[in-house]
Parts: structure tokens; C-alpha cells; sequence
């Protein structure tokens, strides 16, 4: 999985033994993986596998039993750390009542940027012409665009993305399409949770597939085939 | 420290675009007021009905702060920034003094029409009474209200919970607020002392805990 | 299970010693023997939001579910203690002070406690194993609101039979009922612990049977 080997630097995302329960139900049961520098780690697996609770760890927003993620060598915990990575998920993090340049105003001021950058922030994703809309009037594809910008702002080295392709409208699915290799040519890491492993196999670098909390398969994405990943997920 | 004044000046700003919390609890207030009045009670019980009032009122109030919050998972998107929680509380627990003190000063205003109260002869002493017991109130339902933010029935539970726990701060300050305005008047020392030990150990409490009320 | 056993049989021996063999009071009368059973329930009630606060802040601190359950557990049970509490408060009341009720601090305090830990138990009843985390810091919070709660009412008002069994000096109490009245506490709280182990194990076997259903 993009391992470093003795000599090399250390990944960029470094997840290690990482279990993670809700009350009664295990969600991640000793989870490893990691990602370099400049590469893109697509997570598949079936719904209530984990890939969520997995992505929403390794950002540090939620905390696992045991187990612990590094970023760039530093626990995710650190504040240094938590400034090194870039997440969008289900939930926007965005405030309806706020316009769309206030909401990546806000963030910016957050993460001890210039207002300019929000500026930069609205240009890339295409949101000019909404940027006083309030976000609670906004579609469901501008508003993941707005939340990518959002994931962005801070140009992370680490990218966590939670079923990007979901609910977008054409244009959105481009950017975020052109978004992964734009992030790997930087030198990020990115990783990406999908469904569709047609996906994962195009855009990706390397593949994992989560069943109940665990690591079922790992290979490199250009490997993956439909018929081996369904059965895979009929061993839930 | 900065953190605090963008989250600040963020709450301020929904709250005067939403306008949904000042008159929902504003009105409720005005109302429990207005009817205690209507239905008999006696003038000298009023501080003790504004301060339930202000209790029962702001719990509406202090439910929603943290509503904006939960709803797409804004407390994360603020944890991800490596905002301090210790932060975000304070900021939260500013905007909700400014929110609940406001509604506090028109609870008063209602109080001394409804229940004929002649100008109180310690004003200063007064305020400061207002003051630590809306603080109080606020230091608690803000931790309350960050806690309860994804429970079920979260409207019901904040005052449920709200009220006996800070039934020091209302018991201290109604009474105190009863003895500036009746005719023998004395000292409120030992109810202002209470206020400000029971607003500083709550506040403690929530800064120490806050972290592992909000992360998942 | 001996604990069941145990309780079972003292707390009925207890009663009856309370009933018939205890002295009559002088200025009280008959219905003072109600203090065999409001005293041990407030020292057991007491007792048990004790344990819930020390679990609840080891909870949160090790974040280990046994703590939790324990103090949940123990919080139940607690209450139905500060449940006869008040019950018990206005019945003995009533024939010796002439009110039903009235706002001294002591009372003042039970009730007001009992309404934290209503809400404590509502609080988890409707959140399940998320609130486990919030349950715990009211439980702490409630616990250290006890002592500003007294100092409140003290502050108003205070109507409650001057302290006869804890006071600095000693007890008051002649012995014989003073040996009555410790037998009862002891009672109540092997009464306490049996129900809390009971109570705990069958939060355990919950988990695990809903564990054992999932993949």
C-alpha cells in the first residue's frame, strides 16, 4: 500500500491499529493503512463497512478507542497536524445563514489566512457569481463545491474525501475530478471513500476495500476488478 | 484568542439575520410574566418569577445556539481548523450572555410595569445581581446546550436540566434581587459571593470537559 | 447473589426492629420511627450518587463502558432511595412539625437533587449510547452542585430537626435505638449493592447479546 521502506520518508497519512466503536457496534476494528507524499488511496467497501468512521478518524474529528493517525509524522491531535489536513464529508461544515464568500471568509480568518485566499477559494471552485447567496439557498452540488473550497482553503497536504461524487452535478463532478491529480501532482496524499470501484480504479493509485471495520482486500487500483470487489463484499 | 472573536462576531451575525432567538424568548417571557400577573401574584414574589422566567426562557435559546453547530456538523468543521474547544465555548457562552441578557433586561422592564415596582434605591447592586445571575445561567446552559445539541427531545431536556442545576444561581439570585427591592433592603454579599463561586467552578467545568463533550 | 440473599433477609429484620422493639421517643410519639427508614435511605441515596459521580468522572477519563454502566446503574438505584427519601420526609412531617412540606435546606437539597438525577436518567433514556459521555459530565456537575445547593437554601431559610445522629459531638440518640438505626443503614445499603450488581449485570449481558447480533 505505498509503504515507505527503511530510508525513505514516512507517509504523509499514517493510520495505525485504529479500532473505533459506537456504544455496542464496532465500526473499526484495528484498522492500519497509509498513504504517501503523491499518492491517492481509494477506501471501498459496502455500506456501515467503516469508510466514514475510517476518513472522519483519520481527520481527526472523531476518536478512536485505540490506536492512533499520524499526519506527517505528527499525531493528528496537534494542532500543527490538524492544519495539514483538508476534509469534506457528508456534512458541509457550512453555515446556512452565511453567505458563500462569508463562509470561506470565516475558515480563512480560522486558519490564520489572508482574505484573499477566500477570493481564490470562490474563483476555483466557479462560485463568483453565488458568492452572496446564503448558503441555505444554495443546491446540493453548489453546496459541495462550496464545502471542497471550504476542505481547500488551507491547500493541505492532506486530502480526505468522503464520497465527493455523490449528489454532484456535472461541473462539480468535473472539478472534483480534475481536483485528485491536481493534489498528487503537489505531492499530497490523498484518500478517497467510493462506491464505485470503476471510479477508484480511474482515479486512484492504489485500493483498499473495508468490510465490518476491516481491510478485506489491498491492491493497486489498476488491478481492481468488479467481480473480485463484489465478492469481496459478500463476505460481510 | 482570536478564534473567540471570529466565532463571536459569526453567532452575532446569524442570530441578527435568523432573528429567531431574541423574539421567540422575548415573547415567552413576556408571557409567563404577563400571565403570573394575570392569575394573582403577589408583587413580592416577582423576583422570584422573573428569575424562573429568565431560566425557563433562555433554555429555548441556549438549545438553539448549539443547533447551528450540529446541523452540517459545523463543530467539527471548527475542531478541524484546531480551534481550542476552550474556545468555542467562550465564544459560544459570550454570544449567548448578549442573547439571554437581553432578554433579561426586557424580562425586567416587564416585571417592574406588570408588578408596579418602584425604582430600586441600589441600582449598581442590582446589575451586578442581573449580571452574575444571567452569567450564571449561560456558563451552565451553554455546556448543557453543546451536550444536548444531537440528543432527542433536546427542547424538553435543556430547562429539565438547566433549572435544578442552577438552582443555586436562581435561589441566589432571587433572593438577593427580593431583598434590593423591598422596603428594609441589606446586604447581598453572601448572594453575590455565591453567584461568582458558582459562575467561576461551572466555567471551570466546561473549559476542562468541553473537548470531550463535542468530538465524536 | 449473596448480597440478595443477605438483603433480603436483613431488610425486613430491620423493619420489624424499627417498628416493635425500638423505645418510643419521648417528645415525638410513634411516628418518629419513620427515621429507620429516611435516615439509612439518605445515607444510601447519598452514597450512590457518590459512586455515580466517581464513575462517571472515570468514564470519562478511561472511557472504559463498565464505568458507565455503573454509573448508570448506581443512579437508578439512588433514586428510587431518594424517591422514599421524600416520601418519607413529608409523612414523618406532617404529625411532628405540622406541614407536609417545608423549604429548609435539607429538603431543599433532596428535591432539587432529585431532579438532576431525573433528568440524568431522561438524558439517557433518550440518547442511548452517545449521551453516555453528556450522562457523565451532568453527573459530575450535579454532584458538585450539591454543597452550592445547600449553601443556598441555607441562605433562606432553615426548618429541619437540629442534626441528632451527625454531629461533630457524636451521635444523640440513646443506644438502643442508635443500634436500631445503624443496623437499618447497614441493611439499606447491602439492599443498594444488591440491586446495583444486578442492575450492572444485566446492562453487561445487554451489550453482549447485542454484540453477539452483529457481524
Amino acid at each position: 500500500m505505498g509503504n515507505a521502506g527503511p530510508g525513505q520518508a514516512r507517509p504523509l497519512l499514517d493510520i495505525r491499529a485504529v479500532s473505533k466503536s459506537y456504544g455496542a457496534r464496532s465500526a473499526l476494528r484495528s484498522v492500519s493503512l497509509t498513504v504517501d507524499a503523491g499518492r491517492v488511496l481509494a477506501i471501498l467497501g459496502p455500506n456501515g463497512a467503516g469508510k466514514s468512521t475510517l476518513l472522519r478518524v483519520a481527520a481527526g474529528i472523531a476518536r478512536p478507542e485505540s490506536g492512533e493517525v499520524r499526519i506527517g509524522g505528527r499525531p493528528v491531535g496537534e494542532p500543527a497536524a490538524r492544519r495539514q489536513v483538508g476534509f469534506a464529508g457528508h456534512q458541509s461544515f457550512l453555515y446556512g445563514y452565511l453567505s458563500v464568500e462569508e463562509n470561506l471568509r470565516f475558515y480563512a480568518q480560522l486558519y490564520g489566512l489572508p482574505a484573499a485566499r477566500a477570493g481564490e477559494g470562490l474563483e476555483r471552485f466557479g462560485l463568483q457569481s453565488h458568492r452572496r447567496r446564503p448558503v441555505r439557498e444554495l443546491s446540493r452540488g453548489l453546496v459541495q463545491r462550496l464545502s471542497l473550497a471550504r476542505a481547500l482553503l488551507h491547500d493541505p497536504a492532506v486530502l480526505l474525501l468522503d464520497e465527493p461524487f455523490t449528489g454532484l452535478d456535472a461541473e462539480a463532478s468535473r472539478v472534483v475530478r480534475e481536483l485528485i491529480p491536481e493534489r498528487r501532482a503537489r505531492g499530497c496524499a490523498v484518500a478517497v471513500a467510493t462506491h464505485a470501484w470503476a471510479e477508484a480504479r480511474e482515479l486512484a493509485d492504489d485500493a483498499v476495500v473495508l468490510v465490518a471495520g476491516r481491510p478485506a482486500l489491498r491492491e493497486e487500483a489498476a488491478s481492481l476488478d468488479g467481480e473480485r470487489v463484489a465478492a469481496v463484499y459478500q463476505t460481510a | 484568542m482570536s478564534a473567540f472573536w471570529v466565532i463571536l462576531r459569526k453567532d452575532l451575525v446569524v442570530e441578527g439575520r435568523a432573528r429567531d432567538l431574541l423574539p421567540s424568548m422575548a415573547i415567552l417571557a413576556l408571557l409567563l410574566l404577563a400571565m403570573t400577573g394575570a392569575t394573582g401574584l403577589r408583587a413580592d414574589a416577582a423576583p422570584a418569577i422573573l428569575w424562573i422566567t429568565v431560566a425557563v426562557a433562555g433554555s429555548i435559546g441556549l438549545v438553539r445556539s448549539f443547533h447551528q453547530e450540529t446541523d452540517q456538523e459545523q463543530l467539527h468543521g471548527l475542531r478541524l481548523a484546531a480551534v481550542d474547544p476552550a474556545m468555542i465555548y467562550l465564544a459560544k457562552a459570550a454570544a449567548n450572555f448578549l442573547i439571554v441578557a437581553a432578554v433579561e433586561l426586557i424580562a425586567w422592564g416587564a416585571v417592574m410595569i406588570f408588578f408596579d415596582i418602584p425604582i430600586p434605591r441600589r441600582p449598581a447592586a442590582l446589575a451586578v445581581v442581573l449580571l452574575l445571575g444571567t452569567g450564571s445561567l449561560v456558563a451552565m446552559g451553554t455546556l448543557l446546550g453543546a451536550m444536548l445539541a444531537t440528543a432527542r427531545m433536546r427542547e424538553a431536556l435543556l430547562p429539565v436540566l438547566l433549572l435544578p442545576l442552577c438552582a443555586p444561581a436562581v435561589m441566589a439570585a432571587a433572593g438577593a434581587t427580593a431583598r434590593l427591592l423591598s422596603e428594609a433592603g441589606g446586604p447581598v454579599a453572601g448572594e453575590l459571593r455565591l453567584l461568582l463561586a458558582f459562575t467561576l467552578l461551572f466555567v471551570s467545568v466546561a473549559l476542562l470537559v468541553f473537548e470531550h463533550v463535542i468530538e465524536d | 447473589m449473596i448480597l440478595l440473599v443477605l438483603a433480603a433477609a436483613a431488610l425486613p429484620i430491620g423493619i420489624l426492629l424499627a417498628l416493635l422493639v425500638a423505645p418510643v421517643e419521648a417528645f415525638q410519639g410513634e411516628p418518629y420511627r419513620i427515621l429507620y427508614i429516611h435516615v439509612p435511605s439518605v445515607v444510601t441515596a447519598y452514597l450512590a450518587f457518590t459512586v455515580t459521580f466517581v464513575a462517571s468522572v472515570a468514564y470519562l477519563i478511561t472511557r472504559r463502558v463498565r464505568f458507565d454502566r455503573l454509573a448508570a446503574a448506581s443512579a437508578e438505584v439512588g433514586q428510587v432511595f431518594l424517591t422514599l427519601v421524600l416520601l418519607t420526609g413529608p409523612i414523618w412531617g406532617k404529625p411532628v412539625w405540622g406541614a407536609w412540606w417545608t423549604w429548609d435546606a435539607r429538603l431543599t437539597t433532596a428535591l432539587i437533587l432529585w431532579f438532576i438525577f431525573a433528568g440524568y436518567l431522561m438524558l439517557r433514556a433518550w440518547s442511548g449510547a452517545q449521551g453516555a459521555r453528556a450522562a457523565a459530565v451532568v453527573a459530575i456537575i450535579g454532584f458538585l452542585d450539591v454543597p452550592l445547593i445547600h449553601w443556598s437554601a441555607v441562605m433562606l431559610r432553615t426548618l429541619h430537626p437540629r442534626p441528632t445522629v451527625f454531629r461533630a459531638e457524636g451521635p444523640a440518640l440513646p443506644a438502643s435505638m442508635l443500634v436500631i438505626l445503624l443496623f437499618n443503614m447497614a441493611a439499606f445499603i447491602v439492599t443498594y449493592l444488591a440491586f446495583l450488581t444486578v442492575r450492572v449485570r444485566q446492562e453487561a449481558m445487554r451489550s453482549e447479546i447485542g454484540e453477539a447480533g452483529s457481524p
